[in-house]
């Protein structure tokens, strides 16, 4: 089994990653602020859910063939957020311990691949629905 | 059907077709941001130079709502599907729905954030107006009722020993600050009473017409009479 | 093909191309500069409880605080300033982005995926316009369909916090009236009324004092000392207690209920 790894989709999941999160949160972060739950793990919560929806439609609209990539992608931008701006998301974690960058990277890394293999999929099976209505 | 290449002659022509509309839309789309800027900038400076920013915003508002309506309906147009361009078109005003109750909802607030403050200076500044007046008036009271023997000084005559310097009509309260713009007007001294007239010239009275003593319109006024018995004041305003 | 609800005839899916090169590097440079941007400012701008500056407000937030920022000059005496060029620039900027910039390039991007047939798969994201378009318009529109509820739940919850403090204000100067009703028959001589003289023992609330449009009014007197108990009659369980000192002023303040 090959494993073919784009450094073009790499850059463009990182770059999805920032733009959809990063840039709106910062935006839009006096609106944001008043939906935010009160607890920091809900928080984390709210920002993997939205990691994940954007790892589905990376997955769906790069026909399934960025699921690695995303998933790398994903990796890259929590280290950037925890790095950078000392946080996932708007959870504060000051400066992480290698233990808990670690799980939180694995926690990224399981929950986009899983969002980009499922929205792959979702994009195959709509493939395949339009070349059975074609071949009708 | 192919001529070596990898892409076949239909396809090829095709992108080619493509990329001449990409760059069309391009230019169109400079002209849309262009005009709906020019827009937007008119209508917001149309109101001039206002105390507030609600007016501006509202004419600016509005033609920053009409473009994106005929923007919606211009991306819109076929061959977008029906279906897709009403589904568009729903979500763009519902939105835009959402914002309008938003912003009426956001001015509602704030108009009511500055009432609230107006209100809470009016009542604090009852409070400061009784507690300035009796400030002055405790120890002529306590001092006209200390008197003992035959001989003793009528209300009056206590109060100004206490405050010698004081001239009827004058303002006769220290200020405690820069800021602390109270007035408490010796208006009568006489031997039965002490009248005193307060103005707070920045708290809100409850009639914006109503002539305060000193010429001002609207502001807290309460006029307070120290008898041998006691204190009682009414508020004017 | 449905004209009414298919966009496009469906052509061969053959999976997707990789994003063109020029289109990575440009990609690629804009991220890192919007990385770059977010992070200074983060940095600059952060305060020291932590809070995640603002950087951006709708332009109706803009104006409300514009309309308080008035209403804190009255407050003070001050007179209304016109408003600065930066709020009417800020106005302005956040009006044109959430209604012309970002719309423009969202809706145009979308046609323009549409319209690229075949190419549908075999670019994606189709450019960067698009995608600035949809940061901007898709959060906008998500945040302003939740702000609705929100914000009226806040200001409900303003009101009421308001009005209790109303209650508490009106209450201490009707404690201030009482306190000094006190200093008043602790001062007259026992023949004015045949009570008082001294101290406070045999001192009674007149009616008019011990109910009022805002409260009800107890007083427990013990040797010198005089002690008033309120109660709001709006809030159940609300009370203010103070303590009356030879001068008539106010001590040994208790807030409990609502009014703590």
């Amino acid at each position: 089994m090959t494993i073919r790894f784009s450094i073009r989709w790499l850059i463009v999941a990182y770059g999805l990653f920032v733009w959809f999160q990063l840039v709106p949160t910062f935006l839009l972060n006096n609106f944001i602020v008043m939906i935010l739950p009160a607890k920091v793990s809900q928080i984390v919560v709210l920002g993997l859910t939205w990691m994940f929806v954007i790892a589905l439609v990376v997955g769906h609209r790069s026909s399934a063939k960025a699921v690695w990539e995303t998933t790398a992608g994903s990796i890259l931008y929590t280290l950037t957020m925890l790095m950078v701006f000392e946080r996932f998301w708007l959870a504060p974690t000051g400066k992480a311990l290698a233990t808990q960058i670690v799980g939180l990277i694995l926690l990224v890394g399981a929950l986009v691949f899983a969002g980009s293999w499922f929205g792959g999929k979702m994009f195959l099976l709509s493939i395949r629905k339009q070349e059975k209505a074609l071949s009708q | 059907m192919t001529n070596g290449n990898t892409e076949p002659f239909g396809v090829g022509m095709k992108h080619e077709t493509i990329t001449i509309e990409m760059k069309k839309e391009t230019a169109v789309m400079m002209i849309w941001l262009a005009a709906g800027m020019l827009l937007v900038l008119s209508a917001f400076f149309l109101f001039g130079e206002s105390n507030s920013l609600w007016e501006p915003l509202m004419g600016a508002g509005i033609a920053g709502g009409v473009y994106l309506t005929t923007l919606v309906v211009y991306c819109t147009r076929p061959p977008i599907s029906f279906r897709r361009r009403w589904i568009t078109i729903g979500m763009t005003a519902l939105t835009a729905a959402a914002a309008v109750v938003g912003w009426a909802g956001q001015k509602e607030r704030s108009q009511w954030q500055r009432e609230t403050l107006l209100s809470i200076r009016t009542v604090i500044g009852g409070g400061i107006a009784f507690h300035a007046t009796t400030d002055i008036l405790r120890k002529p009271f306590e001092e006209f009722h200390a008197q003992q023997g035959r001989v003793r000084k009528s209300l009056g005559e206590t109060f100004l020993a206490r405050y010698s310097k004081s001239k009827v009509g004058a303002n006769i309260y220290t200020s405690e600050s820069q800021g602390d713009s109270l007035q408490v007007i010796l208006e009568r001294v006489d031997d039965q009473k002490v009248v005193l007239v307060v103005l707070d010239p920045i708290a809100r009275g409850r009639d914006p017409m109503f002539r305060n003593i000193d010429g001002r319109l609207g502001k807290l006024q309460q006029r307070f009479f120290l008898r041998e018995k006691g204190l009682t004041y009414e508020s004017e305003n | 093909m449905n004209p009414k609800t298919d966009d496009v005839q469906p052509e061969a899916m053959e999976g997707s191309h990789e994003p063109g090169g020029g289109f990575t590097i440009l990609f690629l440079l804009s991220t890192v500069i919007a990385v770059i941007t977010i992070a200074a400012w983060y940095h600059a701008a952060e305060d020291p409880m932590g809070h995640i500056p603002r950087f951006f407000v709708t332009p109706w937030m803009i104006a409300a605080g514009q309309e308080i920022l008035h209403g804190l000059q009255e407050f003070s005496g001050r007179p209304l300033e016109p408003v600065q060029p930066l709020p009417r620039f800020l106005t302005l900027t956040s009006l044109f982005l959430i209604t012309v910039f970002g719309p423009t390039l969202y809706f145009f991007g979308i046609r323009e995926r549409i319209l690229s047939r075949s190419a549908i798969r075999l670019r994606w994201p189709a450019s960067i316009t698009s995608i600035v378009g949809a940061v901007i318009t898709l959060p906008t529109m998500i945040t302003l369909l939740l702000a609705v509820p929100l914000q009226h739940a806040a200001f409900v919850g303003l009101k009421e916090a308001q009005a209790i403090q109303y209650d508490r204000d009106f209450i201490i100067n009707d404690l201030n009236l009482i306190a000094w009703d006190i200093f008043e028959y602790r001062v007259r001589p026992k023949s004015m009324e045949g009570e008082g003289g001294g101290p406070a023992a045999g001192y009674m609330l007149p009616p008019h004092l011990a109910s009022t449009e805002y409260g009800r009014y107890a007083i427990k007197v013990v040797g010198d000392q005089v002690e008033i108990r309120s109660e709001s009659r709006r809030y159940s369980g609300a009370t203010i207690t103070a303590s009356v000192g030879e001068k008539g002023t106010l001590t040994n303040w208790k807030f409990e209920g609502e009014f703590r």
